[in-house]
């Protein structure tokens, strides 16, 4: 009878689940920051991030402009990408979800933690740009032209991979929140891709590039081809005429909100997820129209 | 296994196959072409039908994941011809789909030859080390996007970017080739029966007596999975 009893009050308190609290968001996140940072796909973005950073050592001063600001940690963020979603599916995968929804702490819990957990990546990011930095000299200045003229590569462009990289594993949690199937995220990698060349390893002027996470800052001639570096002989490379450090200053608030967009759409549901993407998404688009202009 | 078994299998394989995931892969690949395409052909479409071939192997990951692999290994039709079959089955729709890409992009003869061997090396690879992942096999199409999307900003002429006119192109093409038969014969070694692998598990092997450890539940401790 007491049981029963028990059982009876302890209903209504199970329907109405507390608020993630901080320290089981945090516990968790540990957990799930080490896993992320062992798990094959973050790897082996670490690898192919490091193989784009060696052949950018022996390249000319305009692709190491272009790596050091952002393309260079493409392999890590896509890693990244695979491996946060890879962990969002975890409990679908494993068949667990009926399991966890036995548990006191909501589903939200475990998505926050998976969240928090992008942050365990931020001093790979980070290394990973020192490398950069130290193994192309850019201490001393890129060599851009074949006039010799040098680059000194600002904070926000060192900024960029780091700052793609949380923002693309937040789209990564949120995919496996929304569209929990693993055939979603690796289409994601593709289509990025698909973007990503022509509108920024190309160096295109359009406006549309700096709607992309990676972004090429610099300001090229139209149909110029000039000899890369002082002492070069065949024409590949663009005559660039600056760096619009500006857009990129810009550019870094865009990809704090698109972070905070896709957290939001991972976390909350219903009403509360209308007006956090009523509240965010008319930021990113004025952040695009100044970083266009 | 005779043409007997290949025609009763057929049927219950083709419904264990992910068609929903193997027709959005061709659908996708269709909507990339058709956004890229142009009239010529230029970079940007030759990168759209690259990716697009790229999608339709991602997809190919999933079709060797078989969660019924533990049962099926007793059964007298060997591990080879069962994937043989599901191979056979689904094959056909991706290489219609990639013949309706190459005629959508209007490519010449030279460039689409080159990446149908680029493609084709790409299917195996993700075939062979879906086969060498086994219950993992989900994460070989991924992996093999990570390592092309890579190459694609790395070393861009290896990639059949440039044209016959490039001076890599040819060895290009020979290497992607030579890819696409490495990958074949990885999942034909792959594919052997777990039966028949002496190397592993006959009793002169030296991974025996740690084989046999781990069967009786002695051999380490159970690792958590990546993921």
């Amino acid at each position: 009878m007491t049981s029963v009893a028990l059982a009876d009050t302890a209903a209504p308190g199970i329907r109405r689940r507390r608020a993630a609290l901080p320290p089981t968001v945090l516990a968790l996140a540990r957990v799930e920051g080490r896993r992320l940072l062992r798990h094959p796909f973050l790897l082996l973005g670490v690898a192919l991030s490091l193989a784009l950073a060696v052949a950018g050592a022996l390249s000319n001063g305009g692709v190491q402009a272009t790596e050091i600001a952002g393309m260079g940690s493409f392999p890590l963020a896509a890693g990244t990408l695979l491996a946060a979603n890879a962990a969002g599916l975890r409990s679908r995968r494993d068949a667990t979800d009926e399991l966890y929804a036995t548990l006191p702490r909501p589903a939200a819990t475990r998505t926050a933690a998976q969240l928090l957990a992008l942050a365990w990546v931020v001093p790979v990011a980070v290394a990973l740009v020192a490398v950069m930095y130290v193994a192309f000299g850019a201490h001393d200045g890129l060599v851009v032209r074949y006039d010799g003229r040098t680059h000194l590569p600002a904070l926000a462009e060192l900024a960029q991979g780091p700052f793609v990289v949380v923002a693309l594993g937040a789209l990564g949690v949120l995919l496996a929140r929304r569209a929990p199937s693993p055939l979603v995220a690796p289409p994601v990698v593709v289509a990025l891709l698909a973007l990503e060349i022509p509108l920024a390893v190309w160096g295109s002027p359009a406006t549309a590039r700096w709607a992309l996470p990676f972004v090429n800052d610099a300001i090229a001639a139209p149909n110029s081809w000039v000899p890369c570096e002082p002492g070069d002989l065949v024409a590949h490379c663009n005559l660039i005429l600056g760096f619009d450090v500006r857009g990129m200053a810009i550019h870094l608030a865009y990809l704090a909100g698109a972070a905070a967009l896709f957290a939001c759409g991972a976390l909350l549901a219903g009403r509360r997820a209308v007006v956090a993407t009523g509240a965010l998404v008319p930021l990113l688009g004025l952040s695009l129209v100044a970083a266009g202009s | 296994v005779t043409a007997r078994h290949a025609i009763a299998l057929a049927a219950p394989v083709g419904r264990s196959l992910p068609r929903l995931h193997l027709a959005g892969a061709a659908g996708a690949a269709l909507l990339l072409v058709a956004l890229t395409a142009s009239e010529p052909p230029g970079a940007t479409a030759l990168l759209g039908l690259q990716l697009a071939g790229m999608t339709l192997a991602l997809s190919l990951g999933l079709v060797l994941e078989d969660p019924a692999a533990p049962t099926l290994a007793g059964s007298p039709v060997g591990l080879l011809a069962r994937r043989l079959l599901t191979l056979a089955l689904c094959l056909p729709f991706l290489a219609a789909t990639w013949a309706a890409l190459l005629m959508l992009a209007g490519l010449d003869g030279t460039w689409a030859l080159a990446l149908t061997i680029q493609v084709s090396a790409l299917a195996a690879l993700v075939l062979a080390l879906a086969a060498g992942l086994g219950p993992r096999a989900s994460m070989a199409g991924p992996a093999v996007v990570l390592l092309f999307a890579t190459a694609r900003l790395l070393v861009p002429q290896w990639t059949l970017t440039a044209g016959s006119h490039d001076a890599h192109w040819a060895a290009a093409e020979v290497m992607w080739a030579a890819l696409a038969a490495a990958g074949a014969l990885a999942l034909a070694w792959l594919s052997r029966d777990p039966a028949t692998r002496p190397l592993l598990t006959g009793r002169r092997s030296p991974l025996a007596p740690w084989l046999r450890a781990r069967s009786r539940g002695g051999g380490g401790r159970d690792r958590p999975r990546p993921g």
